[in-house]
């Protein structure tokens, strides 16, 4: 009997993008029970073009068995591309960032957010199974219709950074430009993460308690404007320290996160947070902005800040996690508890299963 | 061991308190957002597409490259493998000539377009410095201005002292 033609299709493919790993980890755990790849409309690196495949190869819909699309966003092409398709299809949902969020900024960017939402109603009737990262993801993919939503993180290993190795450079020189140390955070630039806010808190810390603590944020700019903005106000936040270290290896980003004192997230809108627990993975003590899904997924392995926090209690909480050892320390054990938990899931395996179900 | 929510009130007194006794300066955040935004609404989106240009040059460049890269004879169909790399054989010759034809074009094109990318970028640079002198300039003269009215005022203070 041969084995069944699961593929995924992916928007965008590129390093350190967290939907692109999860697809990655499913993939690896469907090939010893199916032919399985990624399909990608933009492959934005070296690693993956070898890693997914151009979207236009994709086989015709009698050769695929099962088709798992990611769902984040809308893009025109690839609208039309699903349009087309008359296989049946899984649809693992990461969240649609609220297009309101976007409006005024970025209208074309919103435009696709709703797209994204579009697409899901479109393709509802031929889904024959939905996974959501997160139970604030299930209850949001409902209000389209879907029932009957797995709540399985598909892909996400927390420990995925914790055995890489020390990148020596990164912390050389880190130690050298942060001597009182830094604080790290992580995702994209873009307006919801509010990166302003990351800036202020640690601006609002250092002219208070006069720690001269630096902030290093791992991601990449996508949006131009917005990153223009970002720069002009960080002239703004002068008391504080801020390396940009944009796109960055799972080696340098690991270094980041291992080197840095605490773990900072203050995004507005969160459909599952996965850096707060890889940096729990690695002993850091996480701070984080209880919007969304963050409190479900950190549980209590974080210092969950109120949803409308805003930088001047966010200073308190680091100041209060790099001062108070007791603290400091309930929270490095709690974080490693939780992202433990979260890896005996086996969230991989388990996807997996599913999709093989369906696929028969 | 404290819960969180313990810590969060502990916390959300502390601010409390030093916002009474002044150290955290009323409507701080507020103020803060407040600059934010006023940054936000004069960056006029689609100024600075260099960026984008530069991605979209750098993605070209793979895809030149993919041009002569070996094309994969897996199939799905047991066997079929073998019936490809036949294929693959008998038009490879000519397909690898049209494919050289069309990298070895690409590549000039590519050059062309780097060379007006790197023009521009100079462009750019130059504006800036000549935009950014001008605002000084107009920064001194605007001190000067206001050094004059200084004097000014020091003069009808010592003439009206006189008279």
């Amino acid at each position: 009997m041969s084995k069944p033609v699961i593929h995924q299709i992916l928007i965008g493919a590129s390093d350190g993008d967290a939907i692109t790993q999860m697809a990655l980890a499913v993939r690896d755990a469907l090939r010893p029970y199916a032919e399985s790849e990624i399909y990608a409309r933009w492959r934005l690196s070296d690693r993956m073009e070898y890693e997914c495949c151009d979207l236009n190869e994709y086989p015709h819909s009698n050769d695929v068995d099962l088709t798992v699309y990611h769902s984040s966003i809308g893009r025109e092409e690839v609208t039309q591309f699903l349009r087309q398709r008359s296989e049946r299809f899984a649809v693992s949902y990461h969240n649609i960032t609220p297009a309101e969020m976007y409006r005024d900024f970025n209208p074309e960017f919103a435009a696709d957010l709703e797209q994204g939402r579009q697409d899901l109603n479109e393709l509802r009737d031929r889904v024959v199974l939905t996974v959501a990262d997160s139970e604030y993801n299930a209850r949001d993919i409902a209000q389209h219709g879907y029932n009957d939503v797995h709540v399985v993180p598909a892909g996400f290993v927390p420990s995925r950074l914790a055995n890489e190795e020390y990148d020596v450079h990164v912390l050389n020189d880190m130690a050298c430009r942060f001597p009182n140390g830094y604080v790290v955070a992580v995702g994209q630039i873009l307006p919801h993460k509010r990166i302003d806010q990351l800036m202020e808190t640690m601006h609002i810390l250092n002219s208070t308690y006069w720690g001269n603590i630096g902030l290093v944020v791992c991601g990449v700019a996508r949006q131009a404007d917005y990153w223009n903005v970002i720069n002009k106000f960080r002239n703004r936040c002068a008391m504080v320290d801020v390396y940009f270290a944009g796109s960055v290896t799972d080696q340098q980003l690991s270094t980041y996160m291992r080197g840095a004192r605490a773990y900072l997230g203050m995004s507005d809108h969160e459909g599952l947070s996965i850096p707060p627990i890889e940096a729990m993975s690695m002993g850091v003590p996480v701070v984080v902005k209880g919007a969304a899904a963050v409190p479900e997924t950190v549980g209590n392995g974080a210092l969950v800040l109120p949803e409308t926090a805003g930088p001047v209690l966010a200073a308190e909480a680091i100041h209060e996690v790099l001062h108070n050892n007791e603290l400091r320390w309930s929270l490095i054990h709690r974080g490693l508890g939780r992202a433990a938990e979260l890896e005996s899931r086996a969230p991989s395996q388990r996807t997996a299963e599913l999709l093989l179900a369906a696929a028969r | 061991m404290t819960t969180s929510a313990e810590v969060i009130a502990q916390l959300e007194a502390r601010v409390a308190q030093r916002r009474q006794d002044g150290k955290y300066p009323i409507g701080l955040e507020q103020q803060l957002e407040a600059e934010f935004k006023a940054i936000m609404a004069v960056v006029h989106r689609g100024d600075n597409v260099l960026d984008d240009v530069k991605q979209l040059v750098e993605q070209s460049n793979r895809q030149v490259d993919l041009l002569n890269a070996p094309i994969s004879h897996k199939s799905r169909i047991p066997g079929f493998g073998f019936v490809h790399r036949l294929i693959g054989k008998i038009v490879g010759r000519q397909t690898s000539a049209i494919a050289m034809r069309v990298q070895n074009t690409l590549e000039l094109q590519q050059k062309v377009i780097e060379l007006l990318l790197k023009q521009l970028e100079i462009q750019q640079g130059t504006d800036v410095r000549v935009l950014n002198q001008l605002s000084h300039a107009m920064q001194d003269r605007l001190m000067m201005i206001d050094v004059l009215a200084e004097s000014i005022v020091e003069l009808e203070r010592k003439v009206a002292k006189g008279s």
